[in-house]
């Protein structure tokens, strides 16, 4: 499935991918290829796709999430590439907001 | 006598070739920085098209109560996107006589407009004609980050949320071509829905989706998503048509001076020539004198 990752400024990942983890309101949840089209919204969190075993992470502080057909559209107001696992991601995504929450 | 107009031409010639120097640079900065504007705003465009697509086709469900929510209040407010600079044509001229026009329309429908302005511009023209506007930004348009979208938002999504505007208008430049912009009024709220106009069409490809969690709470989540993403969309595409419009003028500019220059040196050369004939023949006349 085709899978595109873009926050408003740059686009972070376009391409074909195995499975997609993110995370809406009301749990993490896995996309496969042949998903129901489905419009979610994302609470902040992590970010995972996964090619044939290559994963890529991003850290993400909310955005919604589009399954159309064979395509998987996420948009997220912040995105952040993070070198690690999908736990690490996860954790930095919601420091993302919590410091701006602070701020 | 013939000197003194050859000083002043000589003078002017100078100061338009000094101004000459200025627009031309001018127009190469704005050459540079549309390119990098325009490519900020197509790798913007899915997110902003995409998110105004879901939200058109939720309320186009009906998961908004609008009429309800048009009730709530008549104030309507408009965000005017203009540029802190001037020397960039009708840019300025053409989206505040928009927004002139807009606001004489709420006026006359008896809503209560509430102005917020982007850029020193569109603050200073308003100001100047009284009309007092609520939030001012500036330094914002020459590269529109995300966060300023956000910033300028803030406000107007928490008076939406409070139930006291119920109309909000963003009055843009859009950018189509280098040659052609235009000043654009955008709708934001209440929100247009493409099924208005072509029910069958909308219906096939919304009626398919799922919701996470609910269609009411995932357009409440994302109404002000959305309204963030259509200002910054916004603010990309004034940002190139100001400098798609700066160098316009400025190329404009330049030429203006370059011919300028070619008449005045022309106008020189005669004031020199003249100057030179005189004095010949105040030496001739001189020489005459002293052989008789």
């Amino acid at each position: 499935m085709l899978v595109e990752v873009v926050s408003p400024e740059q686009s972070f990942f376009s391409g074909e991918a195995t499975m997609v983890i993110s995370r809406t309101p009301e749990g993490e949840i896995g996309i496969l290829a042949g998903h129901e089209p489905t419009v979610a919204t994302l609470v902040p969190g992590g970010l995972t796709v996964d090619q044939e075993g290559t994963k890529q992470s991003y850290a993400i502080s909310g955005g919604v999430l589009q399954i159309t057909g064979e395509k998987v559209l996420i948009l997220g107001e912040a995105i952040e590439e993070v070198d690690g696992s999908h736990e690490d991601a996860v954790e930095k995504g919601i420091q993302m907001v919590d410091q701006e929450v602070e701020e | 006598m013939a000197s003194a107009e050859l000083r002043i031409i000589n003078r002017r010639i100078k100061s338009v070739k000094s101004t000459k120097k200025i627009t031309r640079a001018m127009e190469l900065i704005a050459a540079s920085r549309i390119v990098k504007a325009q490519q900020r705003m197509e790798s913007s465009n899915s997110y902003v098209d995409v998110l105004n697509q879901i939200v058109a086709d939720l309320v186009g469900k009906g998961g908004l109560d609008k009429d309800t929510e048009e009730n709530k209040s008549n104030k309507a407010v408009i965000i005017v996107v203009t540029s802190d600079r001037g020397l960039a044509g009708g840019y300025n001229t053409n989206i505040l006589k928009a927004a002139e026009n807009k606001q004489a329309e709420l006026l006359s429908e008896n809503k209560e407009v509430e102005l917020v302005t982007v850029g020193k511009k569109g603050t200073g023209y308003f100001n100047y004609r009284n009309f007092e506007s609520v939030n001012e930004y500036e330094g914002v348009t020459d590269e529109p980050k995300f966060d300023d979208a956000f910033e300028v938002m803030k406000p107007v999504i928490e008076g939406y949320n409070e139930g006291e505007v119920s109309e909000v208008y963003i009055l843009f430049t859009e950018y189509i071509s280098a040659l052609t912009q235009k000043a654009t009024v955008k709708q934001l709220l209440p929100v247009v829905s493409d099924s208005e106009e072509n029910t069958e069409e909308t219906e096939d490809t919304s009626g398919g989706y799922s919701f996470e969690p609910s269609p009411e709470e995932v357009l409440e989540d994302l109404i002000p998503k959305y309204m963030n993403a259509t200002l910054f969309g916004a603010l990309l595409n004034s940002s190139t048509s100001e400098h798609a419009s700066r160098m316009r003028a400025m190329k404009a500019a330049t030429e203006n001076a370059e011919d300028l220059i070619k008449v005045l040196t022309r106008e020189s050369n005669q004031a020199r020539q003249a100057e030179i004939t005189t004095e010949i023949s105040e030496i001739v006349g001189g020489a005459e004198a002293l052989a008789e």
